[in-house]
């Protein structure tokens, strides 16, 4: 066991392990609902589209979090901008808004002599540079996240399963909508320190779609998430120990590769258990 | 379930196979260097006296290199860093950083050898802010680094380094001659480079060379270059009548070979050893060759 208690008896470990499980808690439980509701493509431009605020923030010495929050914001506009005056499908402006904000980011890193150092830092993070007030504020968003999910449960589901219904209901799916793109922000700003606006939608999407493999039920589901993301944290940090990768990448690679194990298991024991059977 | 208990066995299987050698028992002081060539200068230095590691790996781009966290955490071990500083290690600073902040004594030996900041003839104003941190191109700032260090080492670890230092440092400056000497044979009208991103201001400094202009309009290898910036620099090419440009073996230089085949007569991409040491039979295994190295193909190719 030596290969799992040697690297893990670091105290620098434990707090780098402690803060990416945090990250990815966050991430996984509001992931859910995205991968539940088909958000996906909308993570993933939210994701890649803070740069811009973070490097203008960085630039102007504003809070790199408080800019990449405004950015957020001010992406989500556009998208609804887009929906509803140009009549044009969700994707589309998603899709606009996505490489326009990252776009933008790269031209305003590419007139910042000294900042564009830090681009490789921005993108893919720094697990081992996580510092005690990190954790912190990994946890706070960690235990706002399950707080508003589970004021917001009912809402959220029938959003996510009946939306004309949310409306006759009076649970205003309109602000549960809002609630959830706050949420998935704030796992974003949250964790880009650690794992990187390119890999943060890693940990949004991989668990919860490996727990959407083996079980049904939503709180069943979110359960099941973080755990995944708890394994492709510290496996990926095993790895990136043992094999001297990039951490951050690392993790997220893994838990995108457990998905794929966890397919693989599946369809190899249905196959199994039932000879012949069509699946 | 099953499958839980099936992922979990291949997950630790997977884990086992990979477990790697603890370290070994060596008493002396640990001192981490980052870049290859901080660490030969470190090294050499220290002689035997005490034990030094390195960071990046030969061929790495400083300003791209992420460590692993085994290496983050052997920064804990570390009686000393050695970091070039000056936003050179782009993707290791947070992790120095917080290293620092955990007690880890941390030299950031550039930021103490009065850097300067990144200025080109060519540039307009935007190009200026920022320092440039490859100070390691001038021969008489490692000098100086050199000393630096070992007393740091001194007052970390109560190894006195001085005569090993002393030592090296002749070399250093014995290396500072012969490039003097090796520039001078080239003529003063021809002392004049184009370079893949600002890695040579120091060198260009020391030895009287005139830096005309770069291909990446930064100090850092991560920046992109405008289509305007491009132009100017195809311009300038072909009114200088430049027929060389200098990249470096750690970066790509695809921007460089394409500039060679946008002016109308032959250009050639030389590729020197300026972020990191080479691989073993390249010539530049050491500070001391790399520089040597690097001034016989400039000297050459002017």
């Amino acid at each position: 066991m030596e290969w799992l208690t040697d690297p893990l008896s670091e105290p620098f470990m434990q707090r780098v392990l402690v803060g990416s499980a945090l990250a990815v808690m966050t991430a996984s439980l509001i992931g859910t609902w995205i991968v539940l509701r088909g958000l996906g493509f909308m993570g993933d431009a939210l994701a890649h589209g803070v740069t811009p605020g973070i490097a203008l923030a960085f630039a102007f010495g504003f809070n790199l979090t408080l800019g990449a929050i405004a950015a957020a914001g001010f992406m989500t506009l556009g998208i609804n901008l887009v929906h509803r005056k140009a009549r044009l499908r969700e994707d589309t402006g998603i899709g606009l808004l996505f490489v326009g904000m990252l776009a933008l980011g790269v031209v305003i890193m590419s007139r910042l002599p000294s900042f564009s150092s830090s681009l490789a830092t921005i993108l893919f993070g720094d697990t081992l540079g996580i510092r005690r007030g990190d954790i912190v504020v990994q946890a706070l968003a960690a235990a706002v996240t399950l707080t508003v999910i589970l004021v917001f449960y009912r809402a959220f589901l029938v959003l996510s399963f009946n939306e004309e219904k949310a409306e006759m209901l009076g649970l205003r799916p309109g602000l549960a909508h809002l609630v959830m793109l706050s949420l998935l922000t704030l796992a974003i700003v949250t964790s880009f320190r650690t794992v990187g606006t390119l890999l943060v939608f890693a940990l949004i999407v991989a668990p919860p779609a490996t727990a959407s493999l083996v079980v049904r039920r939503v709180p069943t589901m979110m359960v099941t998430a973080v755990a995944f993301g708890f394994l492709a944290v510290v496996s990926g940090l095993l790895i990136s120990w043992h094999a001297d990768t990039a951490a951050g990448a690392t993790m997220a690679g893994v838990s995108v590769a457990i998905f794929f194990v966890v397919l693989a298991l599946r369809e190899v024991s249905s196959k199994a258990r039932l000879p012949g059977a069509q699946h | 379930m099953e499958r839980f208990v099936v992922l979990t066995v291949v997950l630790a299987i997977v884990g086992s196979a990979c477990s790697g050698a603890g370290a070994g028992g060596d008493d002396r002081p640990l001192v981490i260097a980052t870049t290859t060539i901080l660490g030969d200068v470190v090294a050499n230095a220290a002689g035997d006296a005490v034990q030094v590691e390195v960071l990046m790996p030969v061929g790495a781009d400083p300003h791209d290199f992420a460590p692993s966290a085994r290496q983050a955490a052997r920064l804990r071990d570390a009686a000393l860093v050695v970091a070039n500083g000056i936003g050179l290690e782009g993707a290791l600073l947070d992790v120095i950083d917080a290293a620092e902040q955990d007690g880890v004594l941390v030299i950031r030996v550039g930021e103490l050898l009065s850097p300067k900041p990144v200025v080109a003839a060519w540039a307009s104003e935007e190009a200026s802010n920022g320092l440039d941190p490859h100070v390691w191109m001038d021969p008489l700032r490692v000098a100086e680094a050199v000393d630096l260090t070992a007393d740091r080492v001194h007052s970390a670890t109560g190894v006195d380094i001085s005569d090993s230092a002393a030592a090296y440092r002749a070399r250093i400056l014995d290396l500072h001659e012969e490039i003097t000497l090796m520039i001078e044979t080239v003529p003063a009208e021809r002392r004049k480079m184009i370079t893949n991103h600002f890695s040579f201001g120091y060198y260009a400094d020391r030895y009287g060379i005139k830096l005309l202009g770069t291909v990446i309009p930064a100090a850092t290898t991560g920046a992109e270059t405008s289509a305007a910036d491009f132009a100017a620099l195809v311009d300038l090419l072909e009114q200088e009548r430049v027929s060389v440009i200098f990249g470096s073996t750690a970066e790509p230089t695809s921007l460089a070979d394409t500039l060679a085949e946008e002016v109308g007569y032959e250009v050639k991409v030389v590729k020197l050893y300026t972020g990191s040491l080479g691989e073993v039979g390249s010539g530049a295994e050491n500070y001391i060759d790399m520089m040597r190295l690097s001034t016989r193909l400039i000297v050459e190719n002017l």
